[in-house]
């Protein structure tokens, strides 16, 4: 209660500090008042221009990180499980590893063309590999005494699988989900910038051309409110999956 | 569980026989090497060891968990099993998967068994309540005590019935109280039974008190050094521990690993982990 105090109240500086500055100091072009910030939200929502591109960039961020998912939880189990998977395209996965996702766009588009295919293709690239490995490590992680307990009662490997590797891995599973879709917001970011005409990236790029700040500031607040719902959304599922260990984060 | 003629002719042909057994590691460290003992169906034999003589790699031979690279175990005229619903274990940290509640941890062997959902509840029911956990049956293992954990423990290697039980230093990692009350427990639980119990600890009072025999192991690479009667009364209780012969036995095997323990802290610790 104390802490919420403080903290609301710092907020409420902040802001009125913010609005002080944007009305006596700067004008518009540069820095709006948040008031103005708050008025450009609405109506934004209100004329329907926010959720036609918000929409649009759901759609991506979605099916890129869903594609990640899909492919990387049963990649990151199998490299885990399986040495000669782990050796095969494990070791070629280590491989791309280190390139930046951010350096494929321009090859991305020149393959892929300017449509959703590359935009989904990196968003799904980029998110894959923490999702990927947090996996594969959770498996490598499995305490041993465990699989010996099903073991030493007559259990076979299809037992050890399914009542002990696959409830280890799940606090794998959520950090590697948490950040990978912070990842994906990035990169969802970064698509829409670069080749876009479309999405709350793109509605950002036209803002700045313009100088409508804030219109610019409206779409960064909406950004900022995926991420930490994404995040809020994963923890909330963590807590409700997970529950016999008080903390049980890797 | 076996007639007098059996029993006569388990007498010549022991139960759990370990024939000049010997464990190497990959890495190339010898846990145990020549070891040798017959267990007779029945009985309740201690190992007795100072840490790092290779007891608890005995236990995971007998259990099928492991290979010998020497030599052989004979468990019922089979050699080297694999793990098998005769053989109930009990591990050092109870080894309950953190996932599931008490009830489903007692019952993983006896679905293994084949056992129906509701078949296998009835029975580790019946476990729960011998062991003293009736209202705890839903609950997840870390919301027990170390003690009760290892009661769920027992209850999940007595829940299967097997002729062979295999404890590896079940006690060791619970306080001092939980402990004796622990071992009276087991004991009460053993003497209704015909059940042969291996068990490794490197508590010399627990070995006295639980034992018909106490295998005493030297270490580096571990055998078998002597084994020891415990001719003290059954049933077991607390007055057991005021025996005059209690202290005499103590004792004597405190002598026969003085040396040895003594060793095993001056060493640097190159044994398997445990």
């Amino acid at each position: 209660m104390e802490r919420l105090l403080r903290t609301s109240a710092t907020f409420a500086l902040l802001l009125l500090a913010w609005e002080v500055a944007a009305r006596l100091f700067f004008p518009v072009y540069i820095l709006p008042p948040p008031s103005l910030v708050a008025r450009t939200l609405l109506s934004l929502t209100f004329d329907g221009t926010l959720w036609q591109n918000l929409q649009v960039s759901l759609m991506r961020v979605f099916a890129g990180y869903f594609t990640a998912v899909v492919l990387a939880i049963p990649l990151g189990i199998a490299a885990g499980w399986w040495k000669p998977i782990d050796h095969t395209v494990g070791s070629t996965l280590e491989l791309l590893r280190p390139l930046p996702a951010l350096a494929l766009i321009p090859l991305a588009i020149v393959w892929l063309g300017f449509g959703e295919l590359s935009k989904i293709a990196l968003i799904a690239y980029a998110s894959f590999f923490s999702i990927y490995l947090n996996m594969r490590a959770g498996v490598q992680n499995v305490d041993p005494t465990h699989v010996k307990v099903m073991l030493v009662y007559g259990n076979g490997t299809r037992d050890v699988l399914t009542k002990v590797v696959m409830y280890s891995i799940l606090p794998y599973v959520f950090t590697g989900l948490r950040y990978s879709a912070a990842v994906a917001l990035i990169l969802l970011v970064a698509v829409e910038l670069v080749g876009s005409q479309s999405g709350l990236g793109f509605f950002l790029v036209q803002a700045q051309s313009f100088l409508q700040m804030p219109n610019m500031f409206a779409a960064i607040l909406v950004f900022g409110v995926l991420g930490f719902c994404a995040n809020l959304l994963l923890a909330g599922l963590e807590k409700r999956v997970i529950r016999w260990r008080p903390e049980s984060r890797p | 569980m076996e007639s007098d003629a059996q029993a006569s002719s388990a007498a010549a042909r022991p139960l759990v026989e370990f024939c000049d057994l010997g464990v190497t590691y990959p890495g190339g460290i010898t846990a145990i090497r020549h070891f040798n003992l017959a267990v007779a169906a029945g009985e309740f034999v201690v190992i007795l060891g100072p840490s790092g003589c290779g007891k608890s790699t005995v236990l995971q031979v007998v259990a099928g968990l492991l290979e010998p690279t020497s030599g052989r175990v004979v468990v019922a005229g089979q050699i080297n099993p694999p793990p098998g619903k005769d053989r109930g274990f009990v591990f050092q940290h109870a080894g309950l998967l953190p996932w599931f509640d008490i009830f489903t941890n007692i019952e993983i062997g006896l679905r293994a068994k084949g056992m129906s959902r509701k078949a296998a509840r009835t029975v580790s029911q019946r476990y729960v309540s011998a062991m003293g956990l009736d209202g705890f049956g839903h609950l997840y293992p870390h919301q027990l005590s170390g003690g009760m954990q290892q009661r769920v423990g027992v209850a999940r290697a007595f829940a299967i019935d097997p002729p062979i039980l295999l404890m590896d230093e079940p006690f060791a990692a619970l306080d001092a109280q939980t402990r004796l009350l622990l071992q009276e427990e087991l004991i009460r639980l053993w003497e209704g039974t015909s059940k042969t119990i291996i068990f490794v600890t490197h508590s010399i009072e627990e070995a006295v008190f639980l034992a018909d025999r106490v295998v005493v192991m030297a270490r580096a690479p571990g055998s078998v050094k002597s084994s020891i009667d415990i001719t003290l009364p059954r049933p077991r209780t607390e007055e057991t521990r005021s025996h005059p012969q209690y202290l005499q036995l103590f004792n004597t095997l405190w002598g026969m690993i003085r040396r040895d323990a003594q060793r095993a802290i001056s060493e640097p610790d190159l044994r398997e982990a445990t």
